[in-house]
């Protein structure tokens, strides 16, 4: 009963290593899907519970169908035992045919006369899997190259980039197809809708804060909360800016990134931080905008 | 037939061996410091020469020529003897070898931190120390030849073929890629430019692994196996096979290491093709180890030695396994610039090479030194925390790879990245690059508890730094017949020849089309060479060694070019770029599209203190570039060098370069001073943001041309 025991030890450090392991995967996983956990997320976990759940579960019956081999073992008498040797397990037949084994007790007739530093070796056949392993890759490299150069049916890289692009532009399109969008850079107006602004809020938290930190009062870029703008201070200035970037800075153009409706909404909550005077803002930048002298300006 | 009585040399083989164990110790020490410096970028204590940038070669270096290769020395100065039943052609020569090699170790050591590198990887050493490895290989060669020559056995045994390829192919792959035009004594550019020195450097690379660590441990292993297994090697077949196969093979498939960059298509499929083709005549190797262990397994349960080289040839299985299918486009996608490659390498490292080398040293000491080993409870802890360390390095890494590869891929449902802040793909897996440092850890302690054994194994013995022999001479009589392999092998010089053949036909193929059919580097007419201030920043790139973590290389993926904001790159960009600096590993982001991204004084808080403008980031700062300043007086020597190696800079230009150097310095200063930041012109990060903003822009030069 004593390797009994070492075995079961054996199988628990394997047990705790598995899940030292699992550990940091699930917080992956949980990256990948975001904070919050939704309903794939949520589907993903149960599926993976039940993998693991059931990769357990053919552990432990392996491992108690070798208990049982053990025990059923013990109460054999001697020559039953030899009985069972003398059969071979099917297994052990297809590992001896797979790689075209010889019987151990007849290694001497394959021995060559072969003694380096009292290194012998065996005459040997090539694994017969093995030899078929390197024909199938064999024949795996011809047909490649049949296939990209010669009949050239299959795109290569530049081609499928091409492709990768139309597909998402395609995609684009029939997706802004049903979204609604009656205003330009010119014409746009801040948004009240309190569901958009909290878009705009949550995506100026996640990506526009790295410059211009999370409550806008400036980091790598300016402060946003004071009146005082480098690109003027409008709805429309700060909405040409986001679709836009500013050359030659780290404020990028985000019209590929975003919408239109979304890009409004962003600079929707970056209207409303005005005058929010967090601690530790930045000082003025810029000239500074006063909304009655446009407004005038234009009326002139 | 007289009996001929000669003895052995062990002296030079305890001299490598305690090179090995030395160096072993450092090279890991290094990896675990830079592992480190991954999640506590300030590690590097605010010193120049202690950053990742530069400590990663040295940790390469360490440990395949320093670690790996003083134990494949040892290894063979063991066998060969004993093999050829010969002393070593010249005793001269050995410790030649031995103090050269260490000399060059202690070179690098040297050169590496102080930011002097070719960045070409595993080959950074400047040109100097490549002619010296270039001279001592040749000793080590004429070494081997000569002691095979003079053998006093008729045949070579598989595990001398191993050992000629690895002298022969290892020599043709340093010379050429090491091609360089010297500037000064520590600095030099590479020959090549852009693709072609792309295809050169991973022709070199990927042999390197194949020739530095796979060659020459398989002759290892073919010695000190069936010797700790007393067991018949099991296919003399099957070595015969996969010996000239693997060595046919393997050198097509260095461009696997460039799939879906601006390397010419054919040149990638045949990376892909002959990698898939590898599998057999690698696992060949791996069936012929484990299949003489037949009969012996028993005794694997036991015998430490037994147990490392079973799980190394084992984890070498795996690894050639994992590389070919590494190699599969699709694959290759998802993988390429991630944590994956780092968990593969270390597979073959860890596993392979390191267990290996310390089985071979488990059996080697005792035998050396007359004596048992000192403790096989010792042992047998090393093995498991060694394993263990493997399993906790690697498992993170394949986790961390494919989880950023994925955030980096990842659109969410209206069309947009998810994750456009490369950053945040960092932070993420930083909880997994502690969890690798402490799997490297556990490995480290594992060889210094063998280096305790050891040490306790020796002086319980006595060395025997001679050891007598005996065996007739060759008789001069000519021998015919037998097995056509069986010929050969007797026939060193034929032998050779055919394996320096068989190695070069792969090179050849890829090289001379590249090198000579202009349709595979297209020329963009608005490429233009590099200003004198930006040379100076590319080498400053260069020195700190800003390509082991930062990319140059824009895939043609609609992921990369969104995010990266241009095109993907082409092959027409990089024809003045000498040396290539695609690198292999995104730590960070992308750079070929960086010039114009942000303005220069972002870049000049930037790197100053990375996480000012990026907070999380794992960069370390590099205040000395504030400090420091270029040398001028070197610029007409780089305008000089490039020219030779065909960069067109008119006549003459070198002797007014620095009028231009200055002026663009000035625009940069004039430009930083609107931001209220002074800094004088020569300053060294003036050049490197020259350099940076400079990156990729010319294609955009190109559109605005045609428009």
């Amino acid at each position: 009963m004593n390797l009994l025991h070492i075995k079961l030890m054996k199988k628990s450090s394997w047990i705790a290593a598995l899940l030292l392991w699992a550990a940091p995967s699930a917080r992956a996983q949980s990256v990948i899907a975001g904070s919050a956990i939704d309903e794939p997320t949520m589907f993903y976990l149960a599926f993976g519970l039940v993998v693991v759940v059931a990769i357990l579960v053919l552990v432990v019956a392996i491992y108690v169908l070798q208990l049982l081999k053990i025990f059923v073992s013990q109460n054999q008498t001697e020559e039953q035992k030899e009985e069972e040797e003398q059969v071979p397990s099917m297994f052990s037949k297809l590992w001896m045919s797979w790689n075209d084994l010889k019987p151990m007790e007849k290694e001497e007739e394959i021995m060559l006369d072969h003694n380096y530093d009292g290194i012998k070796e065996l005459d040997n056949h090539l694994p017969p899997w093995w030899k078929g392993l390197f024909y199938a890759t064999i024949i795996y490299a011809v047909g490649y190259i049949l296939i990209f150069h010669v009949f050239k049916t299959s795109p290569l890289q530049e081609e499928k980039y091409e492709l990768e692009i139309a597909a998402a532009e395609a995609l684009k399109t029939s997706r802004e197809a049903d979204l609604v969008i009656d205003f330009d850079e010119n014409s746009v107006t801040e948004t009240t809708d309190a569901q958009e602004l909290a878009d705009g809020k949550q995506f100026f938290e996640a990506q526009c804060a790295v410059c211009h930190k999370s409550d806008g009062g400036g980091l790598a870029g300016p402060n946003l909360t004071d009146p005082y703008w480098k690109h003027g201070g409008s709805m429309s200035d700060v909405y040409k800016v986001i679709k836009n970037g500013v050359a030659n800075t780290a404020m990028i153009s985000w019209e590929s990134q975003l919408n239109p409706v979304r890009m409004r909404n962003v600079a929707s909550y970056v209207m409303t931080l005005q005058g929010t005077n967090p601690p530790g803002a930045l000082g003025p930048d810029g000239d500074l905008y006063e909304p009655e002298s446009e407004a005038r300006e234009n009326e002139e | 037939m007289e009996l001929e009585h000669f003895k052995y040399d062990n002296k030079i083989v305890k001299y490598f061996s305690i090179a090995t164990v030395v160096f072993g110790l450092v090279g890991m020490l290094v990896g675990l410091i830079i592992a480190t410096q991954l999640f506590l970028p300030e590690l590097n204590l605010g010193i120049q020469y202690t950053t990742f940038g530069r400590l990663r070669p040295l940790h390469t270096n360490a440990i395949i020529f320093a670690f790996v290769g003083n134990a494949m020395f040892a290894g063979v100065y063991y066998s060969m003897q004993r093999l050829l039943k010969a002393r070593m052609f010249s005793d001269l020569l050995s410790y030649v070898h031995f103090w050269g090699w260490q000399l060059i170790i202690v070179a690098a050591a040297i050169t590496l931190p102080l930011g002097m590198t070719s960045s070409k990887e595993y080959a950074e050493l400047e040109w100097p120390i490549d002619i010296a490895i270039t001279l001592i290989w040749v000793v080590f060669g004429i070494n081997m030849i000569g002691t095979i020559l003079k053998r006093r056995e008729r045949h070579m045994y598989v595990a001398i073929w191993f050992y000629i390829a690895t002298f022969v192919t290892v020599a043709v792959l340093h010379v050429v890629n090491s091609f360089a035009i010297p500037v000064t004594l520590f600095k030099s550019y590479s020959w090549y430019a852009g693709v072609q020195d792309a295809l050169v450097q991973w022709w070199y690379g990927h042999n390197a692994v194949a020739f530095f660590l796979t060659t020459p441990f398989l002759g290892l292993m073919y010695y000190y196996l069936p010797k700790a297994a007393n067991r018949p090697v099991y296919s003399y077949k099957l070595s015969i096979i996969h010996f000239w196969s693997l060595i046919f093979i393997y050198i097509w498939a260095g461009p696997h290491h460039l799939l879906y960059t601006s390397l010419p298509d054919w040149a990638q499929s045949l990376g892909v093709v002959f990698s898939i083709m590898l599998i057999a005549p690698s696992w060949g190797g791996m069936l012929n180890g484990l299949l003489t262990l037949r009969g012996a397994w028993d005794r694997v349960r036991e015998d430490p030695v037994l147990k490392f080289m079973v799980v190394a040839v084992t984890a070498y299985g795996m690894s050639t396994l994992e590389g070919p299918l590494l190699s599969i486009k699709s694959v290759n996608a998802i993988a390429h610039f991630t944590d994956w490659i780092i968990a593969h390498v270390h597979v073959g490292g860890l596993g392979w090479n390191g267990f290996l080398t310390f089985g071979m040293l488990y059996w080697l000491i005792p035998r050396m030194w007359g004596t048992k080993l000192f403790s096989t409870k010792l042992a047998n802890v090393h093995f498991w925390i060694g394993t263990l360390g493997i399993i906790v390095y690697v498992l993170p890494m394949y986790t961390s790879g494919v989880v950023q590869s994925l955030m980096w891929k990842n659109f969410n449902a209206e069309g947009f990245l998810e994750y456009p802040n490369f950053l945040e793909t960092v932070t993420q897996i930083v909880p997994l690059y502690m969890m690798r440092a402490i799997g490297g850890l556990l490995y480290l302690t594992g060889a210094v508890i063998m280096v305790v054994n050891l040490v306790k194994t020796a002086k319980q013995g006595t060395f025997i730094p001679e050891e007598s022999a005996e065996a007739p001479a060759l008789e001069k009589k000519k021998m015919v017949g037998g097995y056509w392999h069986n010929r050969l092998e007797r026939k060193p010089v034929i032998f050779t020849s055919l394996v320096l053949v068989a190695i070069l036909i792969g090179g050849v193929v890829e090289m001379v089309p590249t090198f000579l059919i202009k349709s595979n580097v297209p020329t963009i007419a608005s490429v233009k060479p590099y200003t004198p201030l930006e040379l100076h920043g590319r080498d400053l790139y260069i020195r700190e060694g800003c390509n082991n973590c930062h990319t140059q290389m824009v895939r043609p993926f609609r992921s990369e070019t969104v995010r990266y904001k241009g095109e993907y790159s082409k092959a027409g960009e990089f024809v003045y770029d000498h040396p290539f600096l695609w690198g292999s590993k995104r730590t960070g982001p992308d750079l070929h599209r960086v010039g114009g991204a942000y303005n220069s004084v972002w870049h000049f808080n930037h790197m100053l203190d990375p996480t000012s403008t990026s907070p999380g980031s794992i960069m370390p700062p590099y205040p000395w570039l504030y400090e420091q300043k270029i040398n001028i007086e070197r610029t007409a020597g780089k305008i000089k060098a490039l020219r030779t190696v065909g960069v067109p800079y008119e006549e003459g230009y070198e002797d007014v370069a620095n009028e231009d150097l200055k002026e663009q310095a000035a625009e940069i200063v004039a430009d930083l001073k609107a931001s209220d930041v002074d800094i004088p012109e020569t300053a060294e990060i003036v050049a490197l943001i020259a350099y940076l903003q400079r990156l990729g822009t010319d294609i955009k030069a190109e559109k605005t041309v045609e428009k």
